[in-house]
Protein backbone atom coordinates (compact mmCIF):
# COMPACT_ATOMS: atom_id res chain seq x y z
CA UNK A 1 0.00 0.00 0.00
CA UNK A 2 2.93 2.41 0.92
CA UNK A 3 4.36 3.93 -2.32
CA UNK A 4 7.71 4.75 -1.85
CA UNK A 5 8.46 8.51 -2.19
CA UNK A 6 10.84 9.21 -0.02
CA UNK A 7 12.58 12.59 1.52
CA UNK A 8 15.91 12.92 1.57
CA UNK A 9 15.91 12.46 5.39
CA UNK A 10 14.09 9.39 5.42
CA UNK A 11 16.90 7.33 3.67
CA UNK A 12 18.44 6.30 7.04
CA UNK A 13 15.27 4.53 7.92
CA UNK A 14 14.72 2.84 4.64
CA UNK A 15 18.36 2.33 4.44
CA UNK A 16 18.30 0.22 7.86
CA UNK A 17 14.98 -1.51 6.71
CA UNK A 18 16.68 -2.27 3.28
CA UNK A 19 19.70 -3.91 5.10
CA UNK A 20 17.19 -5.71 7.14
CA UNK A 21 15.26 -6.86 4.56
CA UNK A 22 18.33 -8.34 2.38
CA UNK A 23 19.52 -9.97 5.26
CA UNK A 24 16.15 -11.29 6.04
CA UNK A 25 15.53 -12.58 2.67
CA UNK A 26 19.50 -13.94 2.34
CA UNK A 27 18.79 -16.33 5.61
CA UNK A 28 14.99 -16.93 4.60
CA UNK A 29 15.63 -20.60 4.21
CA UNK A 30 16.88 -20.98 7.88
CA UNK A 31 14.55 -18.61 9.47
CA UNK A 32 16.13 -20.27 12.93
CA UNK A 33 19.44 -18.66 11.77
CA UNK A 34 18.89 -15.10 13.54
CA UNK A 35 19.37 -15.11 16.83
CA UNK A 36 17.99 -11.98 17.95
CA UNK A 37 14.15 -11.66 19.15
CA UNK A 38 12.20 -9.55 16.81
CA UNK A 39 9.59 -6.78 17.30
CA UNK A 40 7.00 -4.85 15.66
CA UNK A 41 7.80 -2.07 12.97
CA UNK A 42 4.49 -0.80 12.12
CA UNK A 43 3.64 -4.09 9.97
CA UNK A 44 6.86 -5.03 9.95
CA UNK A 45 9.31 -7.34 11.54
CA UNK A 46 12.47 -5.89 12.43
CA UNK A 47 14.97 -7.28 15.09
CA UNK A 48 14.47 -5.51 18.73
CA UNK A 49 18.14 -3.51 18.95
CA UNK A 50 16.66 -1.88 15.36
CA UNK A 51 13.26 -0.66 16.13
CA UNK A 52 14.44 2.36 18.61
CA UNK A 53 16.48 3.50 15.59
CA UNK A 54 13.30 3.54 13.44
CA UNK A 55 11.51 5.18 15.73
CA UNK A 56 13.76 7.78 16.11
CA UNK A 57 14.16 8.37 12.55
CA UNK A 58 10.13 8.61 12.05
CA UNK A 59 9.91 11.47 14.96
CA UNK A 60 12.85 13.24 13.38
CA UNK A 61 11.24 13.59 10.46
CA UNK A 62 7.62 14.38 11.82
CA UNK A 63 8.73 16.70 14.59
CA UNK A 64 8.54 20.12 12.48
CA UNK A 65 5.08 18.99 11.64
CA UNK A 66 3.75 16.93 14.17
CA UNK A 67 1.05 19.14 15.66
CA UNK A 68 -0.38 20.57 12.86
CA UNK A 69 -0.10 16.90 11.16
CA UNK A 70 -2.12 16.16 14.43
CA UNK A 71 -4.83 18.79 13.70
CA UNK A 72 -5.18 17.93 10.11
CA UNK A 73 -5.69 13.84 10.61
CA UNK A 74 -7.61 13.93 13.61
CA UNK A 75 -10.08 16.93 12.53
CA UNK A 76 -8.54 18.53 15.75
CA UNK A 77 -10.10 15.87 18.15
CA UNK A 78 -6.83 14.91 19.58
CA UNK A 79 -6.91 18.40 21.07
CA UNK A 80 -10.13 17.17 22.91
CA UNK A 81 -8.63 14.12 24.07
CA UNK A 82 -5.48 15.94 25.86
CA UNK A 83 -7.64 18.21 27.52
CA UNK A 84 -9.85 15.82 28.52
CA UNK A 85 -6.83 13.85 29.66
CA UNK A 86 -5.49 16.70 31.81
CA UNK A 87 -8.99 17.45 33.59
CA UNK A 88 -9.22 13.43 34.43
CA UNK A 89 -5.68 13.57 36.04
CA UNK A 90 -6.88 16.59 37.99
CA UNK A 91 -3.81 17.87 38.83
CA UNK A 92 -3.69 19.34 42.47
CA UNK A 93 -1.06 22.01 43.09
CA UNK A 94 2.41 21.43 43.64
CA UNK A 95 2.41 18.41 41.82
CA UNK A 96 5.11 17.10 39.99
CA UNK A 97 5.02 15.45 36.51
CA UNK A 98 6.93 13.55 34.44
CA UNK A 99 5.74 13.40 30.96
CA UNK A 100 7.01 10.89 28.79
CA UNK A 101 7.20 11.26 25.17
CA UNK A 102 5.87 14.74 25.68
CA UNK A 103 8.80 15.97 22.97
CA UNK A 104 6.71 18.91 21.61
CA UNK A 105 5.17 19.66 25.32
CA UNK A 106 1.56 19.10 24.34
CA UNK A 107 0.88 17.48 27.66
CA UNK A 108 2.77 19.48 29.79
CA UNK A 109 1.39 23.31 28.34
CA UNK A 110 -1.61 21.88 29.70
CA UNK A 111 -0.43 20.12 32.94
CA UNK A 112 0.97 23.81 33.39
CA UNK A 113 -2.30 25.89 32.17
CA UNK A 114 -4.60 23.72 34.32
CA UNK A 115 -2.58 24.11 37.71
CA UNK A 116 -2.74 27.91 36.98
CA UNK A 117 -6.24 28.22 35.96
CA UNK A 118 -7.71 25.74 38.45
CA UNK A 119 -5.50 26.40 41.76
CA UNK A 120 -3.44 29.78 40.29
CA UNK A 121 -0.47 27.10 41.20
CA UNK A 122 2.91 28.01 39.90
CA UNK A 123 4.27 25.33 42.14
CA UNK A 124 3.72 22.46 39.55
CA UNK A 125 6.80 21.01 37.74
CA UNK A 126 6.99 19.07 34.90
CA UNK A 127 9.64 17.15 32.87
CA UNK A 128 9.35 17.17 29.51
CA UNK A 129 11.28 13.63 28.48
CA UNK A 130 11.35 12.40 25.31
CA UNK A 131 13.88 10.36 23.29
CA UNK A 132 14.04 12.03 20.25
CA UNK A 133 16.01 15.97 20.34
CA UNK A 134 14.05 17.17 17.36
CA UNK A 135 10.94 16.81 18.98
CA UNK A 136 12.08 18.39 22.38
CA UNK A 137 13.43 21.00 20.53
CA UNK A 138 9.85 21.74 19.09
CA UNK A 139 8.49 21.64 22.53
CA UNK A 140 11.54 24.26 23.80
CA UNK A 141 10.44 26.26 20.79
CA UNK A 142 6.94 26.59 21.90
CA UNK A 143 7.85 27.37 25.75
CA UNK A 144 9.98 30.29 24.83
CA UNK A 145 6.88 31.68 24.15
CA UNK A 146 4.70 30.85 27.46
CA UNK A 147 6.05 32.62 31.11
CA UNK A 148 6.93 29.35 31.73
CA UNK A 149 10.23 30.01 29.99
CA UNK A 150 12.95 29.55 32.39
CA UNK A 151 11.50 28.99 35.37
CA UNK A 152 11.47 25.47 37.33
CA UNK A 153 7.80 24.70 36.61
CA UNK A 154 9.38 23.03 33.00
CA UNK A 155 12.73 21.29 32.26
CA UNK A 156 13.42 19.29 29.36
CA UNK A 157 15.37 15.92 29.28
CA UNK A 158 16.45 13.92 27.01
CA UNK A 159 16.58 9.62 27.65
CA UNK A 160 14.59 6.19 26.46
CA UNK A 161 11.45 6.09 28.55
CA UNK A 162 12.52 1.95 29.01
CA UNK A 163 15.36 3.31 31.38
CA UNK A 164 14.79 6.33 33.28
CA UNK A 165 18.31 6.08 35.39
CA UNK A 166 18.65 10.01 35.53
CA UNK A 167 15.10 10.01 37.59
CA UNK A 168 15.32 9.16 41.48
CA UNK A 169 13.25 6.21 42.73
CA UNK A 170 9.76 7.25 44.24
CA UNK A 171 9.97 11.42 42.76
CA UNK A 172 7.67 11.75 41.03
CA UNK A 173 3.49 12.58 41.82
CA UNK A 174 1.97 11.53 38.27
CA UNK A 175 3.76 10.04 35.05
CA UNK A 176 1.66 10.49 31.76
CA UNK A 177 2.59 9.78 28.33
CA UNK A 178 0.35 10.82 25.41
CA UNK A 179 0.61 8.24 21.99
CA UNK A 180 4.18 7.15 22.97
CA UNK A 181 4.15 4.17 24.34
CA UNK A 182 2.64 2.01 21.55
CA UNK A 183 6.49 3.17 20.15
CA UNK A 184 8.96 1.88 22.54
CA UNK A 185 10.14 -1.50 22.03
CA UNK A 186 9.70 -3.36 25.63
CA UNK A 187 6.42 -1.71 26.70
CA UNK A 188 6.61 -3.78 29.89
CA UNK A 189 10.07 -2.36 30.58
CA UNK A 190 8.14 1.54 30.06
CA UNK A 191 6.12 0.21 33.13
CA UNK A 192 8.06 -1.27 35.35
CA UNK A 193 10.20 2.42 35.14
CA UNK A 194 6.87 4.07 35.00
CA UNK A 195 6.24 2.35 38.52
CA UNK A 196 10.15 2.89 39.73
CA UNK A 197 9.66 6.53 39.42
CA UNK A 198 6.24 7.11 41.22
CA UNK A 199 5.79 8.17 44.79
CA UNK A 200 3.93 5.43 46.59
CA UNK A 201 -0.03 6.88 45.67
CA UNK A 202 1.10 8.36 42.53
CA UNK A 203 -0.67 7.77 39.11
CA UNK A 204 -0.13 6.51 36.09
CA UNK A 205 -1.99 7.97 32.96
CA UNK A 206 -1.30 6.55 29.24
CA UNK A 207 -3.24 8.34 26.32
CA UNK A 208 -2.89 6.14 23.70
CA UNK A 209 -4.50 5.05 20.21
CA UNK A 210 -6.53 1.80 21.05
CA UNK A 211 -9.01 -0.68 19.08
CA UNK A 212 -12.47 0.31 18.07
CA UNK A 213 -14.92 -2.42 18.80
CA UNK A 214 -17.96 -1.04 16.94
CA UNK A 215 -17.54 -3.16 13.31
CA UNK A 216 -19.36 -0.20 11.28
CA UNK A 217 -16.84 2.64 12.84
CA UNK A 218 -14.07 0.28 12.57
CA UNK A 219 -14.34 -0.56 8.92
CA UNK A 220 -14.80 3.68 8.52
CA UNK A 221 -11.67 4.26 10.71
CA UNK A 222 -9.68 1.73 9.10
CA UNK A 223 -9.95 3.00 5.47
CA UNK A 224 -9.48 6.67 6.75
CA UNK A 225 -6.49 5.08 8.37
CA UNK A 226 -4.57 3.58 5.74
CA UNK A 227 -5.93 5.10 2.26
CA UNK A 228 -6.36 8.88 3.82
CA UNK A 229 -3.91 9.83 6.30
CA UNK A 230 -0.92 8.27 4.83
CA UNK A 231 -1.88 10.44 1.76
CA UNK A 232 -2.42 13.70 3.67
CA UNK A 233 1.30 12.99 5.20
CA UNK A 234 2.78 13.00 1.54
CA UNK A 235 0.62 16.30 0.57
CA UNK A 236 1.14 17.98 4.13
CA UNK A 237 4.54 16.96 5.51
CA UNK A 238 5.74 15.44 1.95
CA UNK A 239 6.61 12.18 3.99
CA UNK A 240 4.07 9.17 3.31
CA UNK A 241 6.34 6.56 5.10
CA UNK A 242 6.47 7.72 8.17
CA UNK A 243 2.50 8.15 8.50
CA UNK A 244 2.09 5.10 7.10
CA UNK A 245 4.25 3.19 9.81
CA UNK A 246 2.16 5.67 12.94
CA UNK A 247 -1.19 4.22 11.05
CA UNK A 248 0.56 0.62 11.03
CA UNK A 249 1.86 1.07 14.78
CA UNK A 250 -1.32 1.87 15.69
CA UNK A 251 -2.95 -1.79 15.10
CA UNK A 252 -0.28 -3.65 16.71
CA UNK A 253 -0.89 -2.04 19.73
CA UNK A 254 -2.57 -4.24 22.24
CA UNK A 255 -6.42 -3.31 22.51
CA UNK A 256 -7.72 -2.00 25.99
CA UNK A 257 -8.22 -4.78 27.89
CA UNK A 258 -4.90 -6.62 27.17
CA UNK A 259 -2.95 -3.31 27.98
CA UNK A 260 -4.28 -2.51 31.02
CA UNK A 261 -3.87 -6.59 32.21
CA UNK A 262 0.07 -5.12 31.39
CA UNK A 263 -0.33 -2.42 33.85
CA UNK A 264 -1.68 -4.09 36.68
CA UNK A 265 1.17 -7.20 36.02
CA UNK A 266 3.65 -3.99 36.18
CA UNK A 267 1.99 -3.75 39.61
CA UNK A 268 -0.52 -0.84 39.66
CA UNK A 269 -3.48 -0.79 41.31
CA UNK A 270 -6.19 -0.20 38.47
CA UNK A 271 -9.74 0.95 39.02
CA UNK A 272 -12.75 -0.78 37.85
CA UNK A 273 -11.85 -1.39 34.33
CA UNK A 274 -8.68 0.92 34.57
CA UNK A 275 -9.52 2.60 31.47
CA UNK A 276 -11.48 4.97 29.81
CA UNK A 277 -12.68 4.54 25.66
CA UNK A 278 -12.36 8.17 23.58
CA UNK A 279 -14.61 8.65 20.03
CA UNK A 280 -15.86 4.89 20.40
CA UNK A 281 -12.11 3.45 21.21
CA UNK A 282 -10.22 5.51 18.23
CA UNK A 283 -8.06 6.47 21.79
CA UNK A 284 -8.33 5.10 25.17
CA UNK A 285 -7.02 6.70 28.50
CA UNK A 286 -4.92 3.67 30.74
CA UNK A 287 -4.61 4.67 34.48
CA UNK A 288 -3.26 2.84 37.22
CA UNK A 289 -1.77 3.51 40.51
CA UNK A 290 1.15 2.96 43.00
CA UNK A 291 0.36 1.73 46.43
CA UNK B 1 -24.39 -10.14 47.95
CA UNK B 2 -22.86 -9.76 44.68
CA UNK B 3 -23.81 -7.47 41.46
CA UNK B 4 -25.50 -9.87 39.87
CA UNK B 5 -27.89 -10.11 42.60
CA UNK B 6 -27.87 -6.49 43.73
CA UNK B 7 -29.48 -5.79 40.17
CA UNK B 8 -32.16 -8.21 40.47
CA UNK B 9 -33.10 -7.06 44.07
CA UNK B 10 -33.17 -3.62 42.32
CA UNK B 11 -35.19 -4.92 39.44
CA UNK B 12 -37.51 -6.81 41.63
CA UNK B 13 -38.00 -3.31 43.86
CA UNK B 14 -38.83 -1.99 40.29
CA UNK B 15 -41.22 -4.19 39.55
CA UNK B 16 -43.52 -3.72 42.62
CA UNK B 17 -43.66 -0.41 42.28
CA UNK B 18 -45.18 -0.62 38.95
CA UNK B 19 -47.17 -3.59 39.54
CA UNK B 20 -50.37 -3.28 40.76
CA UNK B 21 -51.11 -3.70 44.82
CA UNK B 22 -53.48 -6.60 44.40
CA UNK B 23 -51.22 -8.19 41.56
CA UNK B 24 -50.27 -11.89 42.72
CA UNK B 25 -47.12 -14.01 41.74
CA UNK B 26 -47.30 -17.52 40.59
CA UNK B 27 -45.78 -19.38 43.51
CA UNK B 28 -42.75 -20.66 41.41
CA UNK B 29 -42.19 -17.15 40.45
CA UNK B 30 -41.87 -15.84 43.79
CA UNK B 31 -39.78 -18.29 45.86
CA UNK B 32 -37.23 -17.76 42.99
CA UNK B 33 -37.25 -14.05 43.22
CA UNK B 34 -36.86 -14.23 46.60
CA UNK B 35 -33.93 -16.91 46.84
CA UNK B 36 -31.77 -14.21 44.02
CA UNK B 37 -32.28 -11.50 46.31
CA UNK B 38 -31.27 -13.76 49.52
CA UNK B 39 -30.88 -17.18 50.33
CA UNK B 40 -33.67 -18.25 52.48
CA UNK B 41 -33.68 -21.50 54.77
CA UNK B 42 -36.33 -23.32 53.67
CA UNK B 43 -39.44 -23.21 56.23
CA UNK B 44 -42.81 -25.06 55.83
CA UNK B 45 -43.75 -23.19 58.80
CA UNK B 46 -43.50 -19.55 57.59
CA UNK B 47 -47.78 -19.35 57.22
CA UNK B 48 -48.05 -20.56 60.25
CA UNK B 49 -45.97 -18.54 61.67
CA UNK B 50 -47.13 -15.11 59.41
CA UNK B 51 -50.69 -16.19 61.18
CA UNK B 52 -50.04 -15.85 64.49
CA UNK B 53 -48.39 -11.95 64.68
CA UNK B 54 -50.79 -9.09 64.57
CA UNK B 55 -52.39 -8.02 61.29
CA UNK B 56 -49.89 -4.72 61.50
CA UNK B 57 -46.15 -4.75 60.94
CA UNK B 58 -45.26 -2.52 63.83
CA UNK B 59 -46.11 -2.67 67.50
CA UNK B 60 -45.03 0.33 70.08
CA UNK B 61 -42.33 -0.83 71.69
CA UNK B 62 -40.71 0.94 75.05
CA UNK B 63 -36.90 0.98 73.86
CA UNK B 64 -34.69 -0.79 75.86
CA UNK B 65 -31.76 1.47 77.34
CA UNK B 66 -29.43 -0.24 75.17
CA UNK B 67 -31.92 1.31 71.90
CA UNK B 68 -30.01 4.64 72.80
CA UNK B 69 -28.44 6.41 69.73
CA UNK B 70 -25.06 7.23 71.07
CA UNK B 71 -23.57 10.82 70.50
CA UNK B 72 -20.24 9.74 68.99
CA UNK B 73 -17.60 11.50 67.74
CA UNK B 74 -16.11 9.99 64.75
CA UNK B 75 -13.25 9.58 66.08
CA UNK B 76 -14.97 7.35 68.21
CA UNK B 77 -16.81 5.51 65.91
CA UNK B 78 -13.71 5.04 64.03
CA UNK B 79 -11.91 3.54 66.99
CA UNK B 80 -14.92 0.92 67.63
CA UNK B 81 -14.79 0.10 63.75
CA UNK B 82 -11.08 -0.81 64.19
CA UNK B 83 -11.51 -4.37 65.17
CA UNK B 84 -14.97 -4.70 62.74
CA UNK B 85 -14.07 -3.28 59.94
CA UNK B 86 -10.38 -4.28 59.76
CA UNK B 87 -11.02 -6.92 57.43
CA UNK B 88 -12.56 -4.49 55.36
CA UNK B 89 -9.89 -2.42 54.74
CA UNK B 90 -7.62 -5.04 53.68
CA UNK B 91 -6.99 -3.37 50.16
CA UNK B 92 -5.43 0.27 50.29
CA UNK B 93 -8.21 2.41 48.21
CA UNK B 94 -10.57 1.27 50.62
CA UNK B 95 -8.19 2.45 53.28
CA UNK B 96 -7.85 5.36 52.00
CA UNK B 97 -11.46 6.18 51.96
CA UNK B 98 -11.66 4.70 55.72
CA UNK B 99 -9.50 7.50 56.58
CA UNK B 100 -11.47 10.03 54.40
CA UNK B 101 -14.16 9.38 56.76
CA UNK B 102 -12.67 11.24 59.84
CA UNK B 103 -12.62 14.04 57.59
CA UNK B 104 -16.14 14.30 56.57
CA UNK B 105 -17.38 16.53 59.66
CA UNK B 106 -14.38 19.08 58.48
CA UNK B 107 -14.85 19.24 54.91
CA UNK B 108 -18.23 17.20 53.70
CA UNK B 109 -18.48 14.40 51.58
CA UNK B 110 -15.99 15.53 49.50
CA UNK B 111 -12.78 15.25 47.33
CA UNK B 112 -11.46 17.48 49.79
CA UNK B 113 -11.84 14.91 52.38
CA UNK B 114 -9.92 12.53 50.38
CA UNK B 115 -7.53 14.10 49.42
CA UNK B 116 -7.06 15.09 53.11
CA UNK B 117 -6.83 11.42 53.77
CA UNK B 118 -4.76 10.33 51.19
CA UNK B 119 -2.42 13.40 52.81
CA UNK B 120 -2.13 11.89 56.12
CA UNK B 121 -1.40 8.29 54.90
CA UNK B 122 1.59 10.02 53.13
CA UNK B 123 0.46 9.79 49.60
CA UNK B 124 0.34 12.43 47.20
CA UNK B 125 -3.07 14.03 46.53
CA UNK B 126 -3.58 13.57 43.26
CA UNK B 127 -4.13 9.78 44.20
CA UNK B 128 -7.94 11.35 44.40
CA UNK B 129 -8.19 10.13 40.77
CA UNK B 130 -8.70 7.15 42.05
CA UNK B 131 -12.30 8.02 43.21
CA UNK B 132 -13.50 10.04 40.29
CA UNK B 133 -16.92 10.47 41.65
CA UNK B 134 -15.60 11.90 45.10
CA UNK B 135 -18.06 12.77 47.60
CA UNK B 136 -20.75 9.75 45.72
CA UNK B 137 -18.00 7.25 45.89
CA UNK B 138 -17.20 8.40 49.66
CA UNK B 139 -20.64 7.71 50.55
CA UNK B 140 -20.54 4.86 48.67
CA UNK B 141 -18.30 2.75 51.01
CA UNK B 142 -19.88 4.66 54.05
CA UNK B 143 -22.83 2.58 53.12
CA UNK B 144 -21.41 -0.37 52.08
CA UNK B 145 -19.55 -0.37 55.65
CA UNK B 146 -22.43 0.01 57.56
CA UNK B 147 -24.52 -2.75 56.02
CA UNK B 148 -21.16 -4.87 56.76
CA UNK B 149 -21.20 -3.77 60.45
CA UNK B 150 -24.94 -4.11 61.13
CA UNK B 151 -25.04 -8.13 62.19
CA UNK B 152 -22.25 -7.83 63.60
CA UNK B 153 -23.38 -4.69 65.82
CA UNK B 154 -26.45 -7.02 66.88
CA UNK B 155 -25.07 -9.62 67.10
CA UNK B 156 -26.02 -11.15 70.73
CA UNK B 157 -28.36 -8.14 71.39
CA UNK B 158 -31.46 -9.76 69.30
CA UNK B 159 -31.93 -12.61 71.87
CA UNK B 160 -35.27 -12.89 73.41
CA UNK B 161 -36.60 -10.23 71.53
CA UNK B 162 -39.87 -10.39 68.77
CA UNK B 163 -39.69 -9.63 65.45
CA UNK B 164 -41.22 -6.02 65.68
CA UNK B 165 -38.26 -5.23 68.59
CA UNK B 166 -35.64 -6.80 66.61
CA UNK B 167 -36.80 -4.48 63.69
CA UNK B 168 -36.62 -1.40 65.94
CA UNK B 169 -33.83 -2.20 67.38
CA UNK B 170 -31.79 -2.88 63.62
CA UNK B 171 -33.48 0.46 62.57
CA UNK B 172 -32.06 2.15 65.96
CA UNK B 173 -28.98 0.61 65.47
CA UNK B 174 -28.48 1.40 61.84
CA UNK B 175 -29.60 4.96 62.01
CA UNK B 176 -26.79 5.31 65.16
CA UNK B 177 -24.30 4.65 62.72
CA UNK B 178 -24.89 8.32 60.89
CA UNK B 179 -24.70 10.11 64.24
CA UNK B 180 -21.06 10.51 64.09
CA UNK B 181 -21.90 12.34 60.45
CA UNK B 182 -24.84 13.89 61.17
CA UNK B 183 -24.47 17.29 60.71
CA UNK B 184 -22.88 16.27 57.35
CA UNK B 185 -25.87 13.83 56.34
CA UNK B 186 -28.31 16.38 54.63
CA UNK B 187 -25.47 17.01 52.35
CA UNK B 188 -25.01 13.45 51.96
CA UNK B 189 -28.54 13.05 51.12
CA UNK B 190 -28.59 15.97 48.40
CA UNK B 191 -25.40 13.77 46.81
CA UNK B 192 -27.05 10.63 47.08
CA UNK B 193 -30.15 12.23 45.14
CA UNK B 194 -28.03 13.45 42.20
CA UNK B 195 -29.70 11.82 38.95
CA UNK B 196 -25.95 9.94 38.53
CA UNK B 197 -26.61 8.49 41.93
CA UNK B 198 -29.92 7.07 42.95
CA UNK B 199 -29.30 3.84 41.60
CA UNK B 200 -26.75 3.60 44.20
CA UNK B 201 -28.64 5.39 47.02
CA UNK B 202 -32.04 2.91 46.14
CA UNK B 203 -29.42 -0.21 45.76
CA UNK B 204 -28.14 1.09 49.41
CA UNK B 205 -31.77 1.65 50.64
CA UNK B 206 -33.29 -1.92 49.35
CA UNK B 207 -30.39 -3.36 51.53
CA UNK B 208 -30.25 -1.58 54.51
CA UNK B 209 -34.03 -2.37 55.01
CA UNK B 210 -33.83 -6.44 53.14
CA UNK B 211 -30.72 -6.52 56.44
CA UNK B 212 -33.23 -5.86 58.79
CA UNK B 213 -35.70 -8.35 57.75
CA UNK B 214 -33.60 -11.19 57.46
CA UNK B 215 -31.91 -10.25 60.77
CA UNK B 216 -35.76 -10.33 62.45
CA UNK B 217 -35.72 -13.78 60.84
CA UNK B 218 -37.86 -12.89 57.86
CA UNK B 219 -39.07 -15.48 55.55
CA UNK B 220 -42.03 -14.55 53.88
CA UNK B 221 -42.22 -15.69 50.38
CA UNK B 222 -45.68 -13.52 48.99
CA UNK B 223 -46.35 -10.16 48.12
CA UNK B 224 -45.85 -9.41 51.73
CA UNK B 225 -41.96 -9.95 51.43
CA UNK B 226 -41.98 -6.69 49.04
CA UNK B 227 -44.87 -4.48 51.30
CA UNK B 228 -42.34 -5.08 54.50
CA UNK B 229 -39.73 -3.61 53.01
CA UNK B 230 -41.11 -0.95 51.18
CA UNK B 231 -42.87 -0.50 54.14
CA UNK B 232 -39.82 -0.25 56.37
CA UNK B 233 -38.25 1.97 53.81
CA UNK B 234 -40.76 4.73 54.01
CA UNK B 235 -40.26 4.63 58.05
CA UNK B 236 -36.20 4.23 57.94
CA UNK B 237 -36.51 7.28 55.05
CA UNK B 238 -38.25 9.86 56.87
CA UNK B 239 -36.91 9.11 60.44
CA UNK B 240 -33.31 9.46 58.81
CA UNK B 241 -34.53 12.93 57.47
CA UNK B 242 -35.84 13.84 60.53
CA UNK B 243 -32.87 12.89 62.40
CA UNK B 244 -30.86 15.37 60.42
CA UNK B 245 -32.88 18.05 62.06
CA UNK B 246 -32.95 16.63 65.49
CA UNK B 247 -30.59 18.52 68.41
CA UNK B 248 -32.11 16.69 71.70
CA UNK B 249 -29.61 14.73 73.74
CA UNK B 250 -29.15 10.95 72.70
CA UNK B 251 -31.54 11.63 69.51
CA UNK B 252 -34.52 11.39 71.76
CA UNK B 253 -36.93 13.48 69.26
CA UNK B 254 -35.83 10.69 66.51
CA UNK B 255 -36.64 7.98 68.71
CA UNK B 256 -40.05 9.58 69.17
CA UNK B 257 -40.73 10.05 66.11
CA UNK B 258 -39.62 6.51 65.10
CA UNK B 259 -42.12 5.21 67.03
CA UNK B 260 -44.92 7.54 65.65
CA UNK B 261 -43.75 5.87 62.49
CA UNK B 262 -44.13 2.58 63.58
CA UNK B 263 -47.21 3.07 65.21
CA UNK B 264 -48.61 5.04 62.12
CA UNK B 265 -47.64 1.64 60.17
CA UNK B 266 -49.57 -0.18 62.41
CA UNK B 267 -52.58 1.80 62.76
CA UNK B 268 -53.06 2.03 59.31
CA UNK B 269 -53.48 -1.57 58.70
CA UNK B 270 -53.73 -1.94 54.98
CA UNK B 271 -49.78 -1.77 54.63
CA UNK B 272 -50.19 -1.07 50.74
CA UNK B 273 -52.09 2.07 51.42
CA UNK B 274 -49.52 3.06 53.97
CA UNK B 275 -46.70 2.52 51.83
CA UNK B 276 -47.82 4.92 48.98
CA UNK B 277 -48.24 7.73 51.88
CA UNK B 278 -44.83 6.89 53.68
CA UNK B 279 -42.98 6.41 49.70
CA UNK B 280 -44.96 9.86 48.89
CA UNK B 281 -44.46 11.70 51.91
CA UNK B 282 -40.43 10.72 51.33
CA UNK B 283 -40.08 11.52 48.22
CA UNK B 284 -41.42 14.84 49.13
CA UNK B 285 -39.33 15.42 51.82
CA UNK B 286 -36.20 14.33 49.81
CA UNK B 287 -37.77 16.40 46.82
CA UNK B 288 -37.80 19.49 49.37
CA UNK B 289 -34.56 18.46 50.95
CA UNK B 290 -32.50 18.32 47.38
CA UNK B 291 -34.55 21.97 46.43
CA UNK B 292 -33.50 23.75 49.61
CA UNK B 293 -30.04 22.59 48.78
CA UNK B 294 -30.20 24.38 45.70
CA UNK B 295 -30.66 21.51 43.23
CA UNK B 296 -32.92 22.33 40.41
CA UNK B 297 -35.40 19.35 39.74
Amino acid sequence: MASPSRTAGFSTMTKVLHQHNAANNSSSNNSTSTSQPETHFGFQNVPESMKEALVKQVFANVASKYDIMNDVMSGGVHRLWKDHFMRTLAPTPGTKLLDVAGGTGDIAMRFLDYCKETHGDSTAQVTVFDINPNMLEVGKERFTKTPYHNTSQVSFMEGNAENLEHIPDNSMDAYTIAFGIRNCTHVDRVLKEAYRVLKPGGRFMCLEFSKVENPVISKVYDVFSFDVIPTMGQIVANDRDSYQYLVESIRKFPPQKEFAKMIKDAGFTVMGQGYEDLTFGVAAIHSGFKL
Amino acid sequence: MSAIQRTLFARQAFSLLSRPATARLAPATLTRAVTTARTFTASASWRSEDSTQPRYLFRRIDPPAQHNLPHQSPQDAQQQQQPISASHAKTTPEAILKKALTFVPEHGWTTVSIAKAAESMGYPTIIHGMFPKGGADLIDYFLQDCLERLPLELEGRMEGLGTQEIIKLGTLTRLGMIAPYVDRWQEALAIMGQPSNVTMSLNHLARIVDEIWHLAGDKSADMNWYTKRASLAGVYTTTELFMTTDKTPSYQATQKFLDRRFEDAATVGKATNEVLQIAEFGAKSVLGLITSKGFRM
